[in-house]
């Protein structure tokens, strides 16, 4: 699912390098990414996502080589094959927990919503336990439901990639376990590869591997 | 399209009163400038109007402006009299029509305006009720006059002291309401109309021998004087001096032609004498001047309010849009293009513009509403 190979980005005005000599992910691969503070993990998922694009190097998502890609067809690859689970959820306040569920679908022309989508939704939110909350904004929800809708948005397009940045970060056991279940399950469902960045030790030891950047050459330049 | 509305909107909705705030102060900088350049226009429409309907008027040598709005408008009174010979002068050989008007007095400060049945043809005024003046005393009330006073035929007007401090003084005269006039949308739905010789009464020129009719006012129990004319005491009233003599305030006068049209204002150009002729047409658009100099003066404040407004709505999107940063990064990270992200925001300006447009808009037509309420008071001031 995952290759990369010599991969390398500096931010402009930065000293920071991130620095990945060859890495592997298998589709359908569940694995953790940890790191100290400060070591890329997040510029790792940027790039990842396409939301970065690398400064050298090949790097490769399922059929997408996206070191050769355009922003807007990294774009377009996101939109319709990669759900992501935010730090701080990033639901939208005016938006209802349907719409947010569906946010992918407002606002990427590429992404069609139809009956499937809209029954996908529901069971969705049934199995979390939210079907109820669907008229609801983000502001009526506790912190957990918020949680949970965050997971549904990134499962909806059915994505071959899921990529959650410090998902659990704000979560109390309870909870973080629940979110973790949840998005584990799902992407077992989907034969997807879930990838996710944490600091947490508990929660790396639930996944099936792990990339530690602080042993990679993330050198400060 | 559908989904950028769809965004917008909720997003509207969701900060309802700061969108309120942003439609109202867009639709206010808009409906007043345009407000009140509408207002001015009707208003020099209707006053030029009734101006080109008025050819000549002549009047005591006093201010062009109060002679024209007193004999267009019946606006307070002027500073000298004429006399009805210049009546029978201007009728005998220099015009074609010559009215009298004799508009000094008021009744419940409504103008009192004494006149003779060519003036309700000139001004094409119908009856909507009742009947003509039948004898003295009797009065027709402008469509206004009547809402206002709450008066039908049949009933009675008062007409307002002379001088309220002088117990002596001719008393005022309790007139009798025999007809209403349809509205025409001028200044004569604001006056009371009497014959020539009923105004004269009110001024002291004219009297019946009766005893002064008393009435109690209420719980104070005073008593105010007045004088009625009845059938039994019609005949009792006479006037003193000679009717050649007797005043008037303004003639307008109607050429029948361009030649007889400037006999008759050379007729009054001595400026030693104590009558003018003017023409309404002219004196008004000198006062149009004046009124859209100050029209100007509005649209400079109109014009610094408008880019106050744009500068502090600049203020606000800029600050929204930073407080909306986040929101929009987050929709790039899904795979959102940066351009949707300035559409959505540009779609939700134009939507609030939108409401802004149709807010002045409503504003507007409630002023257009008013409007005619509002000429009312002015013209009639």
């Amino acid at each position: 699912m995952i290759q990369a190979s010599n991969l390398s980005y500096m931010y402009p005005d930065s000293t920071f390098q991130l620095q990945l000599a060859d890495w592997n992910v298998s589709q359908g691969e569940q694995l953790a990414i940890v790191g100290p503070s400060g070591s890329g993990k997040t510029t790792l998922v940027n790039l990842l996502a396409g939301i970065l694009r690398p400064s050298e190097g090949q790097l490769r998502v399922g059929q997408w080589q996206l070191d050769e890609m355009s922003e807007r067809q990294r774009r377009a690859m996101r939109a319709s094959s990669i759900g992501q689970v935010f730090q701080d959820f990033e639901l939208i306040d005016y938006l209802t927990v349907q719409e947010n569920v569906l946010l992918p679908y407002l606002i990427n022309g590429s992404l069609t919503r139809t009956a499937d989508v809209d029954r996908r939704i529901e069971s969705l939110a049934d199995r979390v336990g939210i079907q109820s909350l669907l008229s609801r904004r983000p502001g009526k929800l506790s912190h957990g439901e918020r949680q949970r809708v965050a997971a549904i948005r990134a499962l909806v397009a059915e994505p071959q990639l899921v990529l959650a940045d410090e998902p659990t970060a704000s979560l109390d056991a309870e909870n973080k376990f629940q979110l973790l279940e949840l998005l584990s399950d799902s992407c077992r469902e989907l034969a997807a590869t879930l990838v996710i960045v944490t600091h947490d030790e508990a929660v790396a030891d639930r996944m099936e591997s792990r990339l530690d950047l602080s042993s990679q050459l993330a050198a400060r330049v | 399209m559908a989904r950028l509305f769809l965004l917008a909107r909720r997003s509207i909705s969701f900060h309802r009163y700061r969108s309120a705030i942003i439609a109202l102060c867009l639709g206010v900088t808009i409906a007043l400038p345009v407000s009140v350049r509408v207002m001015v226009w009707r208003f020099q429409q209707q006053v030029s109007q009734r101006a080109e309907a008025t050819p000549l008027v002549i009047g005591p040598r006093t201010s062009r402006f109060d002679l024209v709005l007193h004999a267009l408008y019946f606006q307070s009174d002027v500073r000298g009299r004429l006399k009805m010979e210049l009546l029978d002068e201007v009728a005998d050989g220099l015009a074609a029509r010559a009215i009298p008007l004799h508009a000094g007095h008021r009744a419940q400060q409504q103008p009192v305006v004494g006149t003779t049945a060519d003036y309700f043809a000139f001004r094409q005024l119908e009856l909507a009720s009742g009947q003509d003046w039948q004898r003295l005393g009797d009065c027709l009330l402008g469509a206004s006059v009547a809402r206002r006073l709450q008066l039908q035929t049949e009933d009675s007007l008062l007409t307002d002291p002379l001088d309220p401090f002088n117990i002596v003084g001719t008393a005022p005269l309790k007139m009798r309401v025999v007809g209403l006039l349809a509205a025409n949308g001028s200044a004569d739905d604001n006056a009371v109309f009497v014959s020539l010789e009923t105004a004269w009464v009110i001024e002291g020129i004219g009297h019946g021998h009766q005893n002064v009719e008393q009435e109690q006012h209420g719980q104070l129990g005073m008593s105010a004087s007045f004088t009625e004319v009845t059938d039994n005491n019609l005949d009792s009233f006479h006037f003193h001096g000679s009717r050649s003599s007797f005043p008037l305030t303004a003639i307008l006068a109607v050429a029948e032609n361009p030649r007889q049209a400037t006999l008759l204002e050379a007729r009054f150009l001595d400026p030693e004498s104590t009558v003018q002729s003017l023409r309404p047409v002219d004196v008004v658009e000198e006062m149009m001047g004046l009124v859209f100099r100050a029209q100007q003066f509005f649209d400079l404040l109109a014009v610094l309010m408008a880019a106050v407004t744009i500068v502090l709505l600049g203020l606000v999107i800029a600050l929204s849009q930073r407080l909306r940063a986040r929101e929009m990064r987050t929709m790039v990270k899904i795979g959102s293009s940066r351009s949707l992200t300035f559409w959505l925001q540009a779609t939700e300006l134009g939507l609030l513009c939108l409401a802004g447009l149709l807010f002045a808009a409503a504003l507007v037509a409630i002023s257009m509403g008013l409007l005619p309420q509002l000429m009312d008071r002015v013209i009639s001031a």
